[in-house]
Order: C-alpha cells, then sequence, then structure tokens
C-alpha cells in the first residue's frame, strides 16, 4: 500500500476516534497529541486492522509513541 | 444458579442437552457439522460458541490456540464472618495492595455472613499443567504468601485452601467469527478478572447477537456476524488490556509510584466509567436502526 494512502486513511481513523480532525500528518507528532491515550490507541488500532486487514498485536501497539510508528507498520505489514 | 435458571426457564427446557462436550466443527458450506464426545453429531445453520478461554470454537475460527497464561495465579475461598475478627468492614468490597500479590473480597450470603476473597500472586510464571487451571499446593502456601500483611489478611489466607488458580486470558483477535460459527465471552476475548468484567461482557455480547439476529435471512449471517464483531472488538479489547494494566497498578512495589497509583483509585467512578456506563442493548439498537434507516444522502 502506498504512503499516502495510508496517511489519508490514518487522518480518517484518527478523526471518527478523536471527533478531530488532523490539520496535517506530521510523522514525528506524538500520538498523545492527537488526543490518543493508551486505550484509545487501541480503538485506533482495531480501526485500523479493520481498514488495513492486519493484526497489531498489544504489545507492537505499546511500541508506538509517534504517528510515524503506526503508519511504517502498517506500511511495512501490508506490503 | 439463579442466572442459570433464568436462562433455562427462558428457553422452557426444550432444546438443552447437557452433557455435549464439543470436539470437531467441519465447514459444510454455509452450515456447520459439530461432533460430541459422546458421540452425536448435528449440523447447524449457526453456531455460537461460548465455550471458555480454552474454546474448541475459537481454534476452528482461528486456527491456533490463543490461550495465553499471565504469570499470576489465585488462592480462593469463602470463610465465615465470625472466622474473621480483625477484618474492619466485613460488608465492604475491598482491596489488599502490596507488592507482587494483592487480596480482593465481598461479602456474600442472604446475610452477607461469609466473605468470599481472591488473592492474587505473581507466580507461578510458567502453568505446569497444559489443559487444567487448578493446582494443588502444599498446606500453608497461601499463608506463606501473604505473611506479615494485615491481620485480616492473614485471618483470610489461613484457611484451608488446596489448590491455586492459574489466571488465563486470551490475545486479542482479529476475527470472531467463521462462516456460521460465532465466538462470545472468554472464547472470544478472556481477560483477568481485575476489572471484574468477565461475566458482564459475556452478557454484552449475547445482548448484541440477540439484537442484531431477529430478521436475518441465513444468506445474511455474514455481514450480522461482521456488525456484531465491529460493535464488540474494540471494547472488550480495552477492557482486555486494562485488566492487565491494573494487575500492574495492583502489585506496586513499595516507592513514587505508589502515591500516583493511590490517586488514581480516588478516581476510580470518572477514569473506568466508560466501562460501568456501557448501554450494549442501546448500542445494538441504534446500529441496527442506522442499518434499516441509513441516513439520506447530503443533499
Amino acid at each position: 500500500m502506498q504512503q499516502t494512502e495510508i496517511e489519508t486513511a490514518f487522518a480518517e481513523l484518527v478523526e471518527n476516534i478523536t471527533g478531530t480532525q488532523p490539520a496535517r500528518i506530521d510523522r514525528d507528532l506524538h500520538l498523545d497529541k492527537l488526543g490518543l491515550d493508551s486505550l484509545s490507541k487501541i480503538d485506533l488500532a482495531v480501526a485500523a486492522e479493520d481498514r488495513f486487514g492486519i493484526a497489531i498485536p498489544d504489545e507492537d501497539l505499546e511500541r508506538f509513541v509517534v504517528v510515524g510508528d503506526l503508519l511504517d507498520y502498517v506500511h511495512r505489514t501490508t506490503a | 444458579m439463579p442466572l442459570q435458571r433464568i436462562l433455562s426457564g427462558a428457553l422452557g427446557g426444550a432444546g438443552l442437552h447437557l452433557d455435549h462436550r464439543l470436539t470437531e466443527i467441519r465447514d459444510l458450506g454455509g452450515a456447520a457439522g459439530l461432533s460430541f464426545a459422546n458421540g452425536r453429531t448435528i449440523e447447524a445453520d449457526l453456531v455460537v460458541g461460548a465455550d471458555g478461554v480454552r474454546s474448541v470454537v475459537r481454534r476452528f475460527i482461528t486456527g491456533g490456540d490463543d490461550t495465553v497464561y499471565s504469570g499470576t495465579s489465585a488462592f480462593r475461598g469463602i470463610v465465615p464472618v465470625d472466622k474473621l475478627p480483625a477484618l474492619p468492614d466485613p460488608g465492604a468490597i475491598q482491596f489488599w495492595m502490596g507488592p507482587d500479590a494483592h487480596l480482593l473480597h465481598y461479602a456474600i450470603g442472604g446475610n452477607a455472613d461469609y466473605v468470599n476473597f481472591f488473592a492474587v500472586v505473581e507466580y507461578p510464571k510458567v502453568w505446569p499443567h497444559a489443559e487444567k487451571w487448578l493446582d494443588s499446593i502444599e498446606p500453608g502456601e497461601a499463608a506463606a504468601a501473604f505473611a506479615g500483611w494485615h491481620p485480616a489478611v492473614v485471618e483470610m489466607v489461613a484457611q484451608h485452601l488446596p489448590v491455586r488458580w492459574g489466571l488465563f486470558g486470551t490475545r486479542p483477535l482479529l476475527n470472531w467469527y467463521r462462516g456460521a460459527v460465532v465466538i462470545l465471552g472468554d472464547a472470544a476475548h478472556a481477560m483477568l478478572p481485575h476489572h471484574g468484567q468477565g461475566a458482564n461482557t459475556t452478557i454484552e455480547d449475547a445482548i448484541t447477537l440477540a439484537e442484531l439476529l431477529p430478521g436475518t435471512a441465513l444468506d445474511g449471517l455474514g455481514p450480522m456476524l461482521a456488525k456484531y464483531q465491529s460493535l464488540r472488538r474494540a471494547r472488550t479489547r480495552k477492557i482486555q488490556r486494562s485488566s492487565w494494566i491494573t494487575n500492574s497498578l495492583l502489585h506496586l512495589p513499595d516507592g513514587p509510584q505508589l502515591a500516583e497509583r493511590d490517586q488514581r483509585v480516588t478516581r476510580f467512578p470518572e477514569d473506568f466509567g466508560w466501562i460501568h456506563q456501557f448501554d450494549a442493548l442501546q448500542t445494538a439498537h441504534d446500529a441496527t436502526q442506522t442499518q434499516r434507516h441509513p441516513a439520506p444522502p447530503h443533499a
């Protein structure tokens, strides 16, 4: 899957969960700055699993700190 | 069991077949073939597996064993209140927390004259049995684990406790159904018991399925089961995750983290409202309404 495609989908998923559309997708932005705490990160993971057809185990999710961590994971897993 | 009486009463008794241990499921293309240990086989249009943390039905869906041992185990007992003179408030639900262990108790019985307790320790690191979740212990083993704790705790674990219970969960699953076979409860999302939500989330699953199922044609099972899964998967995964985090918080060693943990305990109603205020029936009902009456397109 293309990086831009993943970014667009990611922005939609974040908006569905937090109710706020991210102004821009900054790879270095901390996920908590998008309003995602440890539990809403699980909402994001489940939504991303459904959207991209991949599994994101808890132990991988724990390691996602910035936006780029998740984008890269999806890119790698869907490649 | 009052709950079993309510459920079997609602069913009327007919169609309730006890002593059928499921051993195998076969995909019959649109239906499922079930084989039981007593030799019976049946064909079913829909199978709802509520067969627990070591679910045979889940194995058919995911193809693997998704059971995870937590590295923690519990001693459980029921003690008459008059055997607990040191317990300050026998009617209360209380957590006693300490390094690598905790004990929860609450009153049971018509007159609250018994205390049910559940004491968790951070061992054994490896569970010694493949299938069993009970393990025999030596006399005094539970008491030794809580030596030096509050006298009320010591009184509880001093009872005759012949076994420890291994605490297991399931890893979060991507799929809760395959063909006409679906799972709910511990089979789908077994969690550690620290939020007391195992039975509650199971009932939520059942309510959701019951709300979605009526009016579903046999050839519409797939979309219905997908809807069920999408309504339930994120919520139960969050409670699962939170139950593991809570285990760590209950077992903190002495140190600066304790003050922060104790602060969090005071915010319990606000922090965990999302667990206790959830309305499964309304959520499922809203989902079916959206499905049956989709919002009009924007002009």
